[in-house]
């Protein structure tokens, strides 16, 4: 186990964190130190109203090639992206990650709920042996009817909860991947990295049109508007882009939100990243990637997923 | 409970780094439920108060008493009620009875009996009435008072503390006819006992308003509701104010329950009722990205010294740095803030009128104007065309009027709390 509040291991009966200090023992109000039951269920302090901070990180390892690391960031109070890894039938990869729109009700849990219910849709297609990209089709689909069924209060200022998704299924040598929105998938290698997917978003619809230059559209408030995603409210535009990518060399697959890729856009950028760590197990990367991003501001949630290949 | 209550909170839980003021309307609203029956499991006593002074005689004494007659046919019999008369001393013409046939023929031959003359000492008339009401402390308790005057200055603090002990015991509505009373002094009571003030400006107009109140007193089923607040240790409530039907400041009526608890009254509560109240919380403000309960109101009533949690919503606060979040303000806090101040205006400018400041006057009955007319408030624009002449309604340019009746200017006084809810178009 971790010290929840610098990460160093720790042992289970350990009283306090030889690292920081930070008592390990069951702790009440971080804010007011009143005691454990003065915590109501949803996390508020009946004293002094502060809610415990959650530390919502999530680290999947499914091996050294594997791994994928969603962390809150600094900014937002709380995790609303969600990522799922699984490896079919030793040689088929799953990778799924989803970002919660923050402008919906409950984005964390349209975030998960999507995941969760792509990642099971898209294991039984795959043991099916449905091609990927049906099979990718088919587990967005099954995502958006999860999202339907999410019980939300209905009312007029509110979006019913809605999500990004990227999606890829790798098999040989031919990634296929879907998504909707701004979350995005890259091919990393020394000489040949790309951006696979187009996001879904208002500015990259005004510079493809050449309305604007790249520049301009930046300085925009709708910079961040994406154009299509998953939800309630787009039952009729749910149908993902898909591309089918032939693994040139060898090299990383990446999937991640726009947490980290707002600070590292260009491809170049994140190989460049991905060298410096001198790494070549999966979650360390992943881990690096998303320190790279809590160092440059960590303004919004920050969800890698890495297969080396 | 024969009612569903329902609770919502309008809020922008954003806060800017640093800042402490968290804002929340809250929308109480019972919805009836059919499947129950219809009857009310608490018994309703119904008290009427009518001034019985010298001032009160010819027109409107004969008018008070077929309206009285009428009220009294009109009760159910289910209902309880009183009838006290008050000049300089008050009189129980009849005491608490059940609304039966029988009781009602009785009480109509006492009211036709009724007759003007003597002072104005109201103390003595709550004073009665309050023993009435004692005699049924766990039914509805409401009351109408009716007057034409001004109560006597020697009455002063003896008003004052009989209303103090008829506060929680009764809730009591005001009615002042023709224009001869004190807009102050009625408010003053119906504040304490959580009733209305309106001005009745002629005598034949009594009946009809008695009709209403008796019909709205007959249709309250739940009694002696507080609103519960909590809130954090180190916040301080700025302020908790009922904004809808109309403005009722509940700030000073505090009752601390327990360390970080407090109770505000809001009387009783009846079918398809809805209200709006609006709180403001000073809190120590947390860092960015940190989440707190800054409040959590809720309704509790009493019955038989058993507390029940009606409804329950919770006020929150979220820190960011993000301005786009937390520059918004929540349109019903912004629409009750503007009522507010349309209020205040009124109040200020009538105020500077009568004092002869001519220029303030303007000033504030223009700002009045304009903010009726922003938020669609008709009833308080109308009653300020009564008093101002209005040349552009949307910038609040206005011209004070030579001449105003003083029904108009008494009826402006007392309803300029009376609020609008926010428009179905905007939302």
């Amino acid at each position: 186990m971790e010290c929840p509040n610098c990460r160093t291991a720790v042992l289970v009966n350990d009283q306090f964190c030889e690292e920081c200090g930070t008592s390990l023992t069951a702790v009440g109000c971080e804010k007011c130190g009143a005691q454990p039951e003065a915590i109501d269920n949803e996390g508020f302090c009946s004293v002094c109203g502060f809610r415990k901070e959650v530390l919502e990180r999530l680290e999947i390892t499914i091996d050294s090639r594997l791994a994928g690391v969603s962390d809150r960031g600094l900014r937002h109070h709380r995790n609303e992206d969600y990522l799922a890894l699984q490896t079919v039938n030793n040689n088929t990869h799953i990778l799924i990650v989803c970002d919660g729109v923050s402008s919906s009700s409950n984005p964390h849990i349209a975030a998960q709920t999507a995941t969760e219910s792509a990642s099971t849709a898209l294991i039984a297609a795959i043991k099916q042996k449905e091609n990927p990209e049906s099979a990718i089709k088919s587990a967005v689909a099954a995502a958006l009817s999860s999202l339907c069924n999410i019980p939300c209060t209905k009312s007029i200022n509110d979006e019913p909860p809605s999500t990004t998704i990227v999606a890829a299924v790798v098999q040989q040598n031919t990634a296929t991947i879907g998504w909707l929105g701004d979350s995005r998938a890259y091919w990393i290698s020394d000489n040949n990295s790309r951006q696979l997917t187009k996001d879904d978003s208002w500015l990259s619809e005004v510079v493809a049109a050449g309305e604007m230059t790249q520049v301009q559209a930046k300085q925009s408030p709708q910079a961040n508007a994406i154009t299509r995603w998953l939800g309630a409210d787009a039952i009729d535009d749910a149908i993902p882009s898909i591309i089918n990518f032939t693994i040139p060399s060898s090299g990383y697959l990446l999937l991640c939100s726009d947490g980290l890729w707002n600070y590292a856009p260009q491809p170049q950028q994140l190989a460049n990243l991905i060298q410096q760590t001198s790494h070549t197990n999966a979650i360390t990367i992943c881990r690096s990637l998303i320190e790279f991003a809590r160092h440059s501001g960590g303004h919004d949630n920050i969800t890698v997923a890495l297969l080396s290949l | 409970m024969p009612n569903q209550f329902k609770a919502e909170v309008f809020q922008n839980q954003f806060l800017p780094q640093g800042a402490r003021e968290v804002h929340a309307i809250m929308t109480v609203t019972v919805q009836a439920d059919d499947s129950l029956a219809t009857t009310p499991n608490n018994s309703r006593l119904f008290g009427i108060i009518c001034d019985t002074s010298g001032s009160m005689g010819g027109k409107k004494i004969h008018a008070a008493r077929d309206a009285m007659v009428k009220v009294v046919n009109l009760l159910p019999e289910d209902a309880y009620f009183f009838i006290v008369t008050g000049a300089s001393k008050a009189s129980v013409i009849c005491p608490v009875s059940k609304a039966t046939f029988e009781k009602k023929t009785w009480a109509i031959a006492a009211i036709k009996e009724i007759y003007a003359s003597g002072g104005t000492l109201m103390s003595t008339w709550l004073n009665e009435a309050l023993e009435q009401f004692k005699k049924m402390p766990n039914a509805v308790r409401q009351a109408l008072l009716l007057t034409d005057g001004q109560n006597d200055d020697s009455d002063e603090s003896k008003l004052n503390k009989i209303l103090s002990s008829c506060e929680g015991v009764f809730q009591c509505d005001c009615r002042g006819v023709g224009t001869d009373w004190r807009v102050a002094q009625l408010q003053k009571i119906a504040n304490k006992l959580l009733g209305t003030t309106d001005i009745i400006p002629n005598a034949e107009m009594i009946e009809v308003d008695f009709r209403a109140i008796l019909e709205k007193a007959m249709s309250k089923d739940v009694s002696d509701v507080a609103m519960r607040l909590w809130t954090p240790q180190g916040a301080k409530i700025l302020f908790c104010k009922q904004v809808s039907p109309d403005i009722v400041d509940l700030t000073h009526r505090a009752k601390i329950v327990k360390t970080q608890v407090v109770d505000y009254p809001t009387g009783a509560w009846g079918k398809q009722e809805s209200r709006d109240y609006h709180f403001c919380i000073e809190v120590n403000p947390g860092n960015v990205g940190d989440e707190m309960l800054a409040g959590r109101a809720s309704l509790v009533y009493t019955n038989n010294g058993v507390e029940t949690k009606i409804v329950e919503a919770r006020i929150l606060a979220t820190w960011t740095d993000d301005d786009a979040k937390s520059t918004k303000i929540d349109r019903r806090v912004a629409h009750y803030t503007g009522q507010a101040e349309l209020a205040q205006s009124i109040q200020e400018g009538l105020e500077a009128r009568a004092k002869g400041n001519i220029e303030i006057a303007t000033a504030k009955l223009g700002k009045a104007v304009k903010l009726a007319h922003e938020s669609g408030n008709e009833a308080t624009a109308k009653l300020l065309k009564t008093v101002v002449d209005i040349e552009d309604a949307p910038t609040g340019t206005v011209r004070l009027k030579k001449a105003v009746a003083k029904e108009d200017e008494m009826a402006l006084e007392t309803r300029s709390t009376k609020t609008t809810r926010i428009q179905k178009s905007q939302s």
